[in-house]
C-alpha cells in the first residue's frame, strides 16, 4: 500500500485522517515539522499533506514545506496544504507560497481522494 | 469686570466654536464696554459741572450702548453692531473732510482702523465694500480740493498740543490692539488645527491597529472553528464507511448534513464581521460576466434536478464586461439563484445576463417560487431574518445570505433590485457597472 505523509499537531484530526485514507493509503503521522524532516532523512514519499498550524512546534506548516522543497532529495515531494485557514483569500495565499495544492478543513474524503490522486499520479 | 463679561457674551462665546469669531465677540465687547466706562467717567464729570446738554446727549449715547450689550446678549450676533460702529466712525471721518473741509493725519489712520475692523469682523467681501466706501470720499475731496473747489465752509478745528498727543496714542493702541488681538486668536486658531490633525492621526492609528486586531480575531476563530469541526465531520464520515448498520449510516449522514449546515452559517457570520472589518479590500479585475455566471451556477444544477425544477441560463449574446472582485460575485449569484431554488418547488428558475443601460450590465434570476410578501420585502437584507421564523420557520439557512450579497454587491459599486409578489415568484436583479475597455 502506498504511503502518505501527514504533518498534523492535532491527534484527532490525524486520526481521522488515517481512517478516511486507509482503503488506500498508509497514512504516516508527523506531529510537527522537525519530526517530519526527520522521517524524510529515512524514508521517502511521493506526497506529503500538511497541516499550517502546527501548535507547539517550532517550524509552522509553510516553513516545513519551504525546507522540504528546499532540500535536493526531498524537492520533488508533492507538499498539499490542508488547513482549517479558510477564508476566500487563503487559498491564493497557500499556493502562492509554493504548495502544490489546497484542501480546506473540514475535508471531504471524495474531494481528498480526487486531490491526491491527481497529485500522486 | 469678568462678571460683565460672562453676563454679557458668557453664552454667545461658548456656543461659537470659531476661535477668530471669538476673538471678533470680545473685541466688539471691549470696545462697547470701555466706551460706557468713559461715558459714566463723563457723565459724573457733567453732572458736577452741570454742563446740561452734555448731559442729555451722554445718556442717550449711554442707553445706546448699553442697549447694543443686550441686544448681543439676546441676538447672539454682532454683524449688525459692527456695521453701525463702522457706519459711526465713517461718518465721523467724512463730517470731518467735507464739513470742515479738512483731511488731516487722524482721519488717514482711523480709516485704516476701520478697514482692519470691518476685515477681521465681517470677512474679505464685506471688508472691501467697506474699503470702498472709505477711499471714494477721500478720493474725491482730493481731486476736488485740487480742481480748487472749498466744500463745507467750517474752519478746521485747531487741536490743542495735548489733544493731539492724546489723540494720536489713542489712535495707534486702537491699531495695535486689533492686530494684536487677532493675531493672538489666529496663533490660538494654529494651535489648536494642529492639536486636531494629531488627534485625528492617533484617533486613525487606532481604529487601524483595531481593525487589524479584529481581522486576525476573525481569521483565528475561522481556524479554531474548523479544527474541530474537521474531527466531527470526519469521524462522522469514518463512521459511516466502517459500519454494517444501514440505520447508524443513515444518523452520521444526517449528522454531516447538520455540522455542513453550522459550517455555512459560522462561514457567513465570518464573511460579515470581514466586511465589516476591512471593506474595502477589494480584487478587481475585469470579469467576463456571462462566463461568471455560467461557473457560479453550476454547482446548483444537482438541487435544481433534484428538486425537477426548468433550470436556464440564458446568457447576453454581446460579452458583457465588468470591472469586479471575482470571489464575491461568484458568492453572491451563487447565492441569489441558490435562493431562488430554494424558495421554488415546481416551476422553473430563469437566469438572464444583458447590458441595461450603456454604463450597466444587469444579472436576473427570475422564479416561480413562494414569492416574498410586501410587509417583509422591507426587511429582506437585515441579517438573521426569514420570512416564515420561529417554529413555522420551513426553510433551512441562517438569513445571512442577502445581507452578506446586498454588502458585497454595495462595495463592487452596484445594487440589487427585487420584484416580487407573495406565491407568485420573485425575481432579483443584480445591476453592476459596465466596464469599457
Amino acid at each position: 500500500m502506498r504511503k502518505i505523509l501527514y504533518v498534523e499537531d492535532d491527534l484527532i484530526n490525524a486520526l481521522v485522517m488515517q481512517k478516511l485514507l486507509k482503503s488506500e493509503f498508509e497514512v504516516i503521522h508527523s506531529p510537527d515539522g522537525e519530526t517530519c524532516m526527520e522521517i524524510l532523512e529515512k524514508e521517502n514519499f511521493g506526497l506529503i499533506l500538511m497541516d499550517i498550524n502546527l501548535g507547539k512546534g517550532k517550524m509552522n506548516g509553510v516553513e516545513t514545506m519551504h525546507e522540504i522543497k528546499a532540500h535536493p532529495k526531498t524537492k520533488d515531494i508533492r507538499v498539499i496544504a490542508v488547513t482549517s485557514y479558510a477564508l476566500p483569500e487563503d487559498r491564493d495565499r497557500f499556493l502562492r507560497e509554493g504548495f502544490d495544492a489546497y484542501i480546506p478543513k473540514p475535508v471531504d474524503r471524495e474531494a481528498l481522494l480526487k486531490t491526491i490522486h491527481q497529485y500522486l499520479a | 469686570m469678568n462678571f460683565f463679561k460672562e453676563y454679557f457674551i458668557g453664552d454667545y462665546l461658548r456656543s461659537e466654536p470659531d476661535v477668530l469669531k471669538q476673538a471678533s465677540i470680545r473685541l466688539i465687547y471691549n470696545i462697547v464696554a470701555v466706551s460706557v466706562c468713559a461715558l459714566v467717567v463723563f457723565f459724573t464729570i457733567y453732572l458736577y459741572k452741570g454742563f446740561h446738554y452734555q448731559l442729555v446727549k451722554n445718556v442717550v449715547i449711554m442707553t445706546l450702548f448699553v442697549g447694543i450689550l443686550y441686544y448681543i446678549k439676546a441676538q447672539k450676533s454682532i454683524t449688525l453692531v459692527c456695521h453701525l460702529l463702522i457706519f459711526i466712525s465713517w461718518l465721523n471721518n467724512n463730517i470731518n473732510i467735507y464739513l470742515f473741509d479738512d483731511f488731516n493725519f487722524f482721519i488717514a489712520l482711523l480709516t485704516v482702523c476701520n478697514i482692519i475692523f470691518a476685515f477681521h469682523t465681517l470677512g474679505n467681501k464685506a471688508g472691501i465694500l467697506i474699503s470702498i466706501a472709505h477711499f471714494v470720499p477721500i478720493m474725491l475731496h482730493a481731486i476736488g480740493k485740487f480742481s480748487g473747489l472749498q466744500v463745507g465752509s467750517a474752519q478746521p478745528q485747531q487741536l490743542a498740543f495735548m489733544e493731539v498727543v492724546i489723540t494720536l496714542t489713542l489712535i495707534f493702541f486702537i491699531i495695535v490692539y486689533l492686530i494684536y488681538h487677532y493675531h493672538q486668536a489666529f496663533e490660538l486658531a494654529k494651535i489648536n488645527i494642529r492639536k486636531s490633525v494629531e488627534e485625528l492621526k492617533t484617533a486613525k492609528e487606532l481604529a487601524e491597529e483595531m481593525n487589524r486586531l479584529k481581522t486576525n480575531f476573525l481569521s483565528n476563530m475561522s481556524h479554531e472553528i474548523r479544527t474541530p469541526i474537521n474531527g466531527i465531520l470526519g469521524l462522522s464520515q469514518v463512521i459511516e464507511m466502517e459500519t454494517d448498520s444501514d440505520d447508524i449510516k443513515n444518523y452520521v449522514r444526517l449528522q454531516q448534513q447538520s455540522g455542513h449546515r453550522l459550517l455555512n452559517t459560522i462561514t457567513s457570520i465570518l464573511d460579515l464581521s470581514r466586511i465589516e472589518a476591512h471593506g474595502s479590500q477589494l480584487e478587481l479585475k475585469v470579469i467576463d460576466l456571462s462566463k461568471l455566471v455560467s461557473e457560479s451556477i453550476l454547482p446548483l444544477e444537482g438541487l435544481a434536478k433534484t428538486k425537477r425544477l426548468t433550470f436556464l441560463f440564458d446568457p447576453s449574446a454581446e460579452k458583457l464586461k465588468c470591472l469586479s472582485d471575482e470571489t464575491m460575485l461568484y458568492q453572491v449569484i451563487n447565492n441569489i439563484v441558490g435562493n431562488a431554488i430554494k424558495f421554488t418547488d415546481k416551476g422553473e428558475v430563469v437566469i438572464r445576463t444583458s447590458m441595461k443601460d450603456l454604463a450597466h450590465v444587469s444579472i436576473v434570476v427570475k422564479d416561480t417560487g413562494i414569492g416574498i410578501s410586501e410587509e417583509f420585502l422591507p426587511r429582506i437584507f437585515h441579517s438573521f431574518e426569514q420570512e416564515s421564523t420561529g417554529r413555522s420557520r420551513s426553510h433551512e439557512g441562517s438569513g445571512l445570505g442577502l445581507a452578506i450579497s446586498k454588502k458585497y454587491i454595495e462595495l463592487l459599486g452596484g445594487e440589487i433590485l427585487i420584484e416580487s409578489k407573495k406565491d407568485h415568484g420573485s425575481t432579483f436583479e443584480i445591476v453592476l457597472p459596465a466596464y469599457k475597455g
